[in-house]
């Protein structure tokens, strides 16, 4: 099929088939997916300005149903992700003018990819010791405390500190069970995740969920919710310049959507079924990101997308094979009859 | 469909403002309908559909 706008002919099937894949994985992590949908298009032969640019529109329009989604679940605290969106815009500029004197010095290629690999595996790592605890903590004997890494466990340090920050003004987050924070804590946050972003080249979903589960103690669901929104925010804004600037295919963008309708539903109720699986899967994610990083680091283009596309196919389908069993566990429990009272 | 393509392919060169308008709400109104259709199937198939409805 011809793209007249971009100038280039793809196969529909693999552009709706990158959609779902990154809809999925997009619901269910709260990330926007560019990770995987820019190279992606780059590979079926879209200019990288082009599949940047398709990949903010197609990534705007999966956000608004993600987060819509998420939203009547409960899921999304408008509140913060307004107050974050102030702290990411400033962070991201001074994320791009930090990778702007890199590369006056000819440094910026290799520094950006091993603060990337640094990054991705310190927020694995973080995520599999929390998942840890809590395989342990299951597996013991009750002793009627809070799973560690639930929502409803004690929060971490961080959490304790800037919980307990009181520069005024303060702000309470009843969607994610904080009754007041400063509201310097939320921009901090939304300033140094912008910051990351900005100079990883990157949308930042996958910093900013850490972020607010390890420094504001939100609850997971919540906190992906809350990305998704602040993505369709910072997406609608990327989508119109990059539009502005004729480098997004609306047609390709479109025909993505159409698969990511799928795929973000699917990937947003899976959440309801996953419990510390969330933060599992992301976990895997992110190493199997870093070591696809590495490998293009080494020279190793090919398999570094191997890599990538090959995690992002079995993701998908786990988190489908999530979706699925809850449903069927579901339904089997409501067939069960109630059982009479033992006399 | 080809109406479509041959509009968006006018604006692309002569009036990028407004096709930069043309392309959010295309994306806007394909996400709305979709997810909306989406949302109908799965609930059809048995997903939760609110606030309240989790099972872990």
């Amino acid at each position: 099929m011809e793209f007249p706008i971009a100038g280039v002919v793809a196969n529909p099937w693999l552009l709706w088939l990158t959609g779902f894949t990154v809809g999925v994985l997009g619901g269910f992590f709260g990330v926007g997916g560019a990770f995987i949908a820019t190279p992606a298009l780059n590979i079926l032969g879209f200019p990288m300005a082009y599949a940047i640019g398709t990949d903010m529109a197609h990534i705007m329009g999966k956000s608004l149903m993600s987060s819509a989604l998420h939203r009547r679940l409960g899921n999304v605290d408008v509140r913060a992700a307004l107050l974050m969106v102030l702290g990411t815009v400033p962070g991201i500029e001074l994320g791009a003018q930090a990778v702007m004197a890199l590369e006056r010095r000819g440094l910026v290629t290799g520094a950006v990819r091993w603060a990337y690999v640094t990054i991705l595996l310190a927020i694995a790592l973080l995520m599999l010791r929390e998942v840890r605890e809590y395989l342990r903590w299951r597996s013991g004997p009750g002793t009627g405390a809070a799973a560690p890494g639930a929502d409803a466990a004690r929060p971490g340090p961080a959490v304790t500190v800037l919980r307990n920050l009181r520069w005024r003004p303060l702000v309470s987050l009843p969607v994610s069970g904080i009754p007041a924070i400063s509201v310097w804590a939320i921009l901090g946050v939304g300033l140094a995740t912008g910051f990351l972003a900005g100079f990883l080249g990157v949308g930042g979903g996958f910093v900013r969920v850490p972020a607010m589960l390890y420094l504001l103690g939100m609850p997971t669901r919540v906190a992906v919710g809350t990305d998704l929104l602040e993505i369709l925010v910072s997406g609608t804004y990327g989508t119109f310049t990059y539009a502005l600037k004729g480098r997004v295919d609306v047609m390709a963008a479109v025909l993505m959507l159409t698969g990511a309708a799928v795929g973000s539903q699917i990937g947003v109720f899976a959440t309801c079924y996953a419990r510390y699986r969330i933060r599992l899967y992301f976990a895997v994610t992110m190493i199997l990101t870093a070591a696809s990083v590495v490998l293009k680091q080494l020279g190793l283009g090919t398999a570094a997308a191997a890599t990538l596309f090959a995690t992002a196919a079995a993701m998908s389908l786990l988190i489908a094979g999530i979706l699925a069993g809850g449903i069927v566990r579901q339904r089997r429990r409501r067939d069960v009859p109630a059982r009479p009272a033992a006399s | 469909m080809r109406p479509f393509v041959g509009f968006v392919q006018e604006i692309h060169s002569a009036n990028p403002p407004l096709y930069a308008l043309v392309t959010v709400g295309a994306v806007i109104l394909t996400a709305v309908t979709l997810g909306g259709l989406a949302t109908r199937l799965l609930g059809f198939l048995g997903a939760p559909a609110r606030e309240g409805k989790e099972v872990v």
